[in-house]
């Protein structure tokens, strides 16, 4: 409500300024000039929302030429919109405290999956995303996509009315047409109807659809997911007789071989399975075990970073390797063989993982071992699919049905097969043999300019619903503020369909739950944002027929192509999304685009280099892509990352990158051989965050092996210059809070959460493709990515660098006007309002974490458009020419202060939890009062192989690092590892 | 219009000199010359006193450094103490910069209003530019005025002595 | 030593016999006739037109934002910085004439002290431009004076910005004051050769009634040679500071301590370039040679290669200790600088600052006023390639690999940097044509002491 609220001001006085504007110049003139300003376009979106869906993405002079005209006509009407979007409170609601946040319990769905998050909300705004600690799908962790969660709801780009062939038309319109189709469907049964779903875990999703089906026999249901990978439930049907879903425990896990698995960085599960596998590697004493991780992968993942011990081999290699591990250590090569005795020496302990993009056989062996090593009940559970829904296909399967005339109506609800079909079905084609399309989605996307029909959808932050976690756990989806847009939830169209106009959501997903939960459990349910106990029980397995009619697939000739998800785009589902958009992929650090990635060996053969344009062609289709050169990448591949190439929205228009949908075919899904490439002449610009990719022998990121920290526990001090013990200056006292943090870098796996954590907490703009380009990205925190070793098989290193907050800070003393100084609790704080902009402190700073507003990156007041509700209130916006930083996140410290002192109490250990510390799914980042004796953060820097970055430069920083322990075993590569220790 | 005194004007330096000392032997006191350019014997023949301009230089010096010092000191110490980089409060070594380059200002200013002011400039009106021969105009020529507030002064008398002396000119300069 | 010198194989200071309407008559003319050359008049419109593209870089810098320019993070300095150095550099040849050769009886200094003064005031000016245009938000540049301002907090003293701005603040006034000081006496001259009213008015009220009375002269003298004697370590203290805005860094490249002497060798070098590059086409277009003769010519080189040869040192004491600190960072930098993104720039500086320098041995080159005048502009380009490079080096590969980047030039750069070339030289056309180049009274003066009056 008060989001439209923000907005409302600007726009309601805009006619009065058009018409000034209009008074005093030439009309056309100025009618020109008002086209063109975007206060004039937020006026149009904000009042005649009609208008603004009609509104191209780029501006376009002759259509806004016409709407200005009629803008001025219309201006009068602004008094016409909805009158209680604009008025502030006039009866104060009992639980709002103006200035107070108050936080809500939902979920978000990640394809189809829901995480379990606390929303906070700033008078009805919701402005911050944390994940819910007795969600065990989050385990109080969040990533990337889920906190930039808050800028899609503002998103401007959002689709904001209900269009009926492309014409901006009232909902009550589309009722009356809803009401037609299902008069049309109970009298022939749903004959020639259809619905394309999403894959979904929402039991009153699942229930509408049934009661559908009963409505209507004949009525179809298609799910197309281009993210779906069939190949685990396929498996474990063959394996134990019935569709199964594996949830794992890594930490129960002693030794784990991923074959190809992503587990740190995809699936629902990976918030809990990352803090499990951390949980396993906090080494702080030389008595402490670690787990280990062989990780085969295809491509470099997170899993793969984090590994002890990592095997990069081309996708069709993967399901030979299973079935060496099938046959045991006689078939498998030395390295495999190793693993396995490994494996078989940890008994039930062992875990093997498939990944989930492989195929059925690599599903089924990698089951097959865990069963015969005890593992199942152990390490890894079963349970029933939470996604399961009885289906009549996929996107191949509708296609077929509109060619076979036997479905003339679909109603797609979510899915955009506009843009995610793959190449080899002619969706366009399709539907447009359709008598009836109706598009539901958060989006005016590719499948909704197709349709007849397109009906805004309510964001998930918008929505009343219901989602499963990986285990089941099912959260109730609650709404923090009204739908902006007037969005409808999947529940309300399905209920259209079946003929049910009166009913709303919430009354939808109440009945469903109407049974298991009486309103008491209700409310409690939508307290602790989980259903309790809804967890689904394990399934017993026994031996099913077994793998007998499952085959490996042959080693496949030639190169070879890899498809994966863009990690924060997915689909393309958040390709207008500019946080993500600007958020270095975790690997390459990448932003704005993606890159054909081969590895070094490759690259020299063909004679390619980063950023050289490539053209690859496999089943007579063929794109253009720019080549990356990825160390450690398996040669003789090409990994393609899919979601970019959209050029619907004006954020996803800004981004390069290409379409990887158009080489991936029906067949070949994730994989495909037999790809043809050939070097073109041009080059294509790559931005990234991070040109430098070695640590040029210094002593920045300290690594030992286990082994090796047994023997020398304080490894990190060894062969790099001694901190200076004595300075000049007399140490300045702190006798109030001391405030210090510690990075565990054994348990950081770089996902990124951090850093767009602390972008949606401090507001940190986002600067577009061409400002990065130039370096003038603004993250306040960023998460190197270093190479030791060889380039065809490197280890991968990361290390979160916040600032430092130095005692004896460089940056201080060269500020002319005291805009950085001091705080009397240790900070290094930096004034904005005194600051200058001589980027001194910035010059001096060695770790180079400040951060420049070279131009006006974040517009303030009218200029700004919706998404500026997004704003975290307790943190300013900062202006050109200032100098901005990572602050401990100050503004949490005071709230922590102001409690603490409401009640006259000392602030408690753990009271204060920075933003980049909340988002950490492997909980890193440890931070708290050095002053404060029992502080966690004490006892992470107590640990023997705590040590400052750059300490030799006496700048003593406040931020510390735990040293990067592997556990490889082997003692030959202990010992190496710890000569080249740093 | 009274008379101010009478001006001759030679074509050389050393007639200047010349002229200058030998009216000086004859008990002139109240006399001043002109040249374009420093003529240094002028000093001892016209009895000028060393100046004291010196010693308001280095006064100047002293106030610029130390005033400066002090109001460093009393902002960093008394009005606004802040922890800069963990620093002490009275960091002297920077602060002497500061203060050095203060110094030296306060002694140019000091020198150069100490020089005007000492010699009464500006001053549009001397009686001198009353002359139709005094002006620097062709590169200048050497003048000695005697003023009549000389008690040796007697107009023919001092006019015939400075004539014989080689002045070019001898002319009358009204007040 | 001088008129030894004088009649030695060095040139003399002042060829052919003069008397003093001559000289004052040929100077002065210069300035009250107003004829002056066709081509004074079209090299001043050229410089006119460079000062038009300052104004409008200036304001599109302020309107649109620091970022047009070529910096980014980690290299946050730029052009801005190395155009202040550059200017500052070349503002310190003119108060080293004028005053140190002064202290030290240079009787060649009487010539060319003037116009080294006015050069030296105009290119501390333009220097003053670049702290403020380098700034995010320059319209606060006020913030670094003790005023009282809206945040009621004081400059941070131990900033070497601050220093910077005292120590400039005050070489201006000081050099300004200085300057008119030893203007006077001809402003007396120019009053009483004024033949308008408008004239006689604009100088009348300059010259304060100057009458060069001999009791005015003692005191002018002692003076005139105090405020020398103060300019002397003032010209050291202030290039010696603004070595300190790169010294008092902890920035590998940045942190060495051969910096204040090395600069300051160097501001000198790059200081008698820009004299030559002013005093040659100066003395052929108004034809004062036998004032200005090669007797300066050969002297100002002279100075030139051995500031050059400090210089030289200074670069390999800069290589050296980062060698010899065994800090990885320090000999990663210099190994980059040499080979790395700015490495062209490096190897073309050595070229410019160093090698061509050296013809400056032989006597024949220093006598050909082509040859020098060419090796005067090259070693100012050179010079200025010098400041930019320490400027954009150590930033761009210092401590953490992880955050090394490099900068880029963009047209606002230039505009900035040519732009105050041509505002430059179009103040030196200005003061030309309004004030003597050369200072009348003491050519006279030495006119009279070398016995060279007719």
């Amino acid at each position: 409500m008060s989001a439209t609220a923000e907005t409302k001001p600007a726009a309601a006085q805009s006619p009065a300024s058009l018409a000034r504007r209009a008074a005093d110049k030439d009309i056309w003139r100025s009618l020109e000039e008002l086209a063109d300003s975007g206060e004039f376009r937020r006026f149009i979106e904000s009042e005649f929302p009609a208008i603004a869906a009609r509104l191209p993405m780029q501006v376009n002079r002759r259509t806004l030429l016409k709407l200005a005209g009629a803008s001025l006509a219309m201006a009068g009407l602004t008094a016409c919109s909805e009158a209680e979007s604009i008025v502030p409170y006039v009866r104060q609601p009992e639980n709002i405290v103006p200035g107070r946040p108050l936080h809500y319990a939902t979920a978000l769905s990640s394809e189809g999956y829901g995480i379990g998050v606390i929303v906070e909300s700033h008078e009805g705004r919701p402005t911050k995303i944390e994940g819910n600690p007795d969600h065990p799908s989050s385990r109080g962790a969040t990533d990337a996509i889920m906190q930039a969660a808050v800028l899609a709801l503002f998103d401007p780009d959002r689709s904001r009315v209900p269009l009926k062939n492309g014409e901006p038309a009232g909902y009550g319109d589309f009722l009356a047409d809803m009401a037609k189709l299902s008069a049309d469907w109970a009298a022939s049964s749903g004959q020639g109807g259809a619905l394309l779903v999403e894959t979904t875990t929402s039991p009153t999703m699942k229930a509408q659809l049934e009661d559908l089906r009963s409505l209507y026999r004949k009525l179809r249901v298609y799910r197309h997911d281009p993210l779906a990978v069939p190949a685990g439930t396929a498996a474990t049907a063959k394996l134990f007789g019935r569709a199964l879903a594996p949830v794992y425990h890594f930490d129960r896990a002693d030794v784990i071989l991923s074959l190809d698995a992503d587990f740190l960085g995809e699936g629902p599960g990976r918030l809990a399975y990352a803090r499990n596998f951390a949980d396993r590697r906090r080494v702080r004493r030389p008595g402490d075990t670690m787990n280990r991780l062989y990780a085969v992968e295809t491509t470099p993942t997170l899993t793969g970073a984090a590994a002890d011990r990592r095997k990069a081999v081309r996708p069709s290699e993967v399901e030979s390797l299973a079935a060496a591990l099938q046959a045991g250590l006689a078939a498998a090569p030395q390295w495999l063989a190793a693993a396995i005795e490994d494996l078989v020496g940890a008994g039930r302990n062992s875990l093997v993982v498939p990944g989930e993009r492989q195929g059925p056989f690599v599903h089924a062996a990698a089951h097959g071992f865990n069963q015969r090593s005890g593992a199942i009940g152990t390490t890894v559970d079963f349970i029933a699919p939470p996604d399961a829904l009885r289906v009549d296909g996929d996107l191949v399967a509708l296609c077929d049905a509109i060619a076979g005339k036997e479905v003339d109506s679909v109603v797609v609800l979510g899915a955009n097969p506009g843009f995610t079909a793959p190449a080899d079905l002619d969706v366009r084609a399709a539907f447009s043999r359709l008598k009836l399309l109706v598009h539901w989605g958060l989006y005016r996307d590719e499948t909704a300019q197709l349709a007849h029909w397109h009906v805004p959808a309510a964001h998930d932050l918008e929505s009343w619903s219901d989602v499963s976690g990986h285990d089941g756990t099912v959260s109730i989806v609650q709404p923090l503020i009204r739908p902006l847009y007037g969005g409808r939830t999947a529940h309300e169209m399905i209920a259209a369909l079946a003929g049910r106009f009166d009913v709303d959501a919430p009354g939808l997903v109440r009945e469903t739950w109407a049974k298991r939960l009486d309103d008491g459990a209700w409310r409690e349910a939508l307290r602790d944002g989980l259903v309790a106990g809804s967890a689904a029980a394990p399934v017993a397995v026994e031996t099913g027929t077994g793998l007998t009619d499952l085959k490996p697939e042959p080693v496949s000739q030639g190169l070879e192509v890899r498809f994966v998800i863009d990690p924060w785009l997915r689909d393309s589902r958040h390709a207008n999304c500019a946080w993500l958009q600007e958020l270095p992929r975790p690997l390459t650090k990448q932003v704005w685009g993606n890159a054909a990635l081969i590895s070094p060996a490759t690259a020299g053969r063909l004679q390619l280099e980063t950023g050289q344009v490539v053209n690859l062609a496999h089943g007579g289709r063929s794109i253009d892509a720019p080549v990356w050169i990825m160390p450690g990448h398996p040669d003789e591949t090409v990994t393609l990352p899919l979601g970019f190439g959209r050029r619907t929205g004006s954020v996803a228009a800004l981004a390069g990158g290409f379409d990887a949908y158009r080489l991936r075919t029906s067949d070949a899904m994730w994989f495909a051989g037999g790809v043809t490439l050939t070097a073109r002449a041009d080059t294509a610009r790559l931005v990234t965050t991070q040109h430098h990719h070695a640590m040029e022998g210094r002593a920045i990121v300290r690594r030992a092996s286990l082994d090796h920290f047994r023997e020398r526990p304080d490894f990190v001090r060894d062969d790099v210059p001694p901190a200076p013990t004595e300075s000049l200056y007399p140490d300045w006292p702190y006798d109030q809070e001391a405030w210090g943090m510690s990075i565990d870098l054994s348990a950081c796996i770089g996902c990124m959460a951090c850093v767009s954590a602390c972008q949606a907490e401090n507001n940190s703009p986002t600067v577009g493709p061409d400002e990065c380009a130039l370096g003038h990205e603004m993250h306040w925190l960023r998460v190197d990515r270093y190479y030791a070793g060889p380039p065809d098989d490197p280890e991968t290193l990361f290390q979160p660098v916040p600032c430092m907050q130095c005692e004896k800070a460089p940056c201080e003393i060269v500020c002319p006007v005291n805009a950085t100084v001091h705080t009397h609790d240790g900070l290094n704080a930096q004034v904005y309002n005194r600051c200058i902009g001589t980027r001194y402190c910035s010059q001096n700073c060695p770790y180079k974490v400040r951060r420049f507003n070279f131009l006006e990156y974040q517009p303030y007041g009218e200029e700004a458009g919706p998404e500026q509700a997004a704003h975290n209130p307790d943190v300013s916006v900062r202006s050109r020419g200032v100098m901005e930083k990572c602050t401990y996140c100050v503004q949490r410290i005071s709230e922590a202060r102001i409690h603490a002192q409401v009640d006259n109490r000392a602030i408690a250990d753990g009271e204060v939890v920075t933003a980049c510390q909340q988002a950490c799914p492997t909980r890193a980042i440890s931070f708290g009062n050095l002053n404060d004796k029992r502080a966690a953060v004490l006892r992470e820097k107590g640990a023997p192989h705590s040590y400052a970055l750059l300490e030799e430069l006496n700048t003593r920083p406040r931020t510390t690092y735990l040293g990067r322990i592997r556990n490889p075993g082997n003692a030959a590569v202990a010992a190496e590892k710890g000569r080249t220790d740093g | 219009m009274s008379l101010y005194g009478l001006i001759a004007a030679f074509a050389e330096p050393d007639a200047l000199v010349h002229a200058a000392s030998a009216m000086r032997d004859k008990g002139y006191r109240r006399m001043d010359a002109f040249s374009p350019f420093e003529i240094r014997e002028l000093e001892a023949i016209l009895a000028i006193r060393p100046t004291r301009l010196p010693w308001a230089v280095l006064a100047g010096g002293i106030a610029g450094l130390v005033l400066t010092y002090a109001l460093i000191l009393y902002s960093v110490e008394i009005d606004y103490p802040l922890n800069v980089g963990g620093r002490p409060l009275h960091s002297w070594p920077p602060f002497v910069v500061i203060a050095f380059e203060a110094g030296i200002l306060g002694a140019a200013l000091a020198g150069f209003v100490g020089v005007l002011w000492a010699n009464g400039l500006p001053r549009y009106h001397h009686p001198a530019f009353n002359a139709e021969t005094f002006s620097y105009a062709r590169g200048g020529k050497f003048y000695l005025l005697v003023e009549t507030a000389d008690p040796r002064f007697r107009k023919g008398v001092t006019r015939g002595q400075l004539t014989r002396l080689g002045a070019e000119t001898v002319e009358e300069v009204e007040a | 030593m001088a008129r030894t010198a004088a009649v030695g194989r060095a040139p003399p200071v002042l060829r052919g016999r003069h008397d003093f309407p001559e000289i004052s008559g040929r100077i002065a003319g210069v300035v009250l006739n107003g004829r002056l050359p066709r081509y004074f008049w079209a090299a001043f419109f050229l410089c006119f037109v460079l000062v038009l593209v300052l104004f409008y870089s200036i304001t599109y810098l302020v309107a649109i934002g620091v970022g047009k320019l070529g910096i980014d993070m980690p290299v946050v300095w730029g052009t801005m910085i190395s155009n202040f150095v550059w200017w500052i550099g070349i503002g310190h040849a003119g108060t080293l004439i004028s005053a140190v050769l002064l202290l030290l009886r240079q009787p060649w200094r009487a010539s060319i002290n003037r116009f080294a003064e006015a050069m030296t005031l105009f290119a501390v000016a333009m220097a003053g431009l670049f702290p403020i245009l380098h700034l995010g938000r320059p319209w606060f540049f006020y913030w670094l004076l003790p005023l009282p301002n809206t945040h009621m907090h004081w400059p941070q003293w131990r900033s070497p910005l601050v220093w910077d701005f005292a120590a400039i603040a005050t070489y201006a006034i000081v050099s300004l004051l200085f300057w008119f000081m030893g203007l006077l006496p001809d402003l007396a001259m120019l009053r009483d050769r004024a033949k308008t009213r408008g004239a006689q008015l604009f100088y009348g009220i300059l010259a304060m009634g100057w009458r060069g009375s001999a009791r005015h002269w003692a005191r002018y003298r002692v003076v005139y040679y105090l405020m020398a004697a103060l300019a002397t370590p003032l010209v050291v203290s202030v290039h010696s500071i603004v070595s300190l805005d790169f010294t008092f860094a902890i920035t590998p490249g940045y942190h060495s301590t051969i910096f204040p002497p090395y600069f300051v060798a160097g501001a000198l070098l790059s200081g008698f370039a820009m004299v030559l590059t002013i005093a040659i086409p100066l003395r052929w277009a108004f034809s004062v040679e036998d004032l200005i003769t090669l007797r300066h010519m050969d002297n100002a080189a002279k100075l030139m290669i051995a500031s050059g040869l400090i210089v030289a040192y200074g670069y390999a004491s800069e290589a050296f200790f980062a060698w010899y600190s065994g800090e990885a960072w320090e000999r990663t930098m210099m190994v980059q600088r040499a080979v790395g993104p700015y490495s062209t720039l490096f190897w073309i500086m050595l070229a410019c600052n160093v090698g061509v320098l050296q013809l400056l041995w032989l006597r024949r080159v220093r006598l050909n006023m082509p040859a020098l005048f060419a090796i005067a502009v090259i070693v100012n380009i050179g010079m200025w390639i010098e400041r930019y490079v320490i400027v954009v080096s150590g930033p761009s590969r210092d401590f953490l690999p992880s955050a090394w980047g490099d900068q880029s030039l963009t047209w606002l750069d230039f505009g900035i940097l040519f732009g105050s070339i041509g505002t430059f030289f179009a103040l030196i056309f200005l003061f030309v044509r309004i004030l003597p180049a050369i200072t009348i009274f003491e050519v006279e003066e030495l006119a009279e002491e070398t016995g060279r009056v007719a």
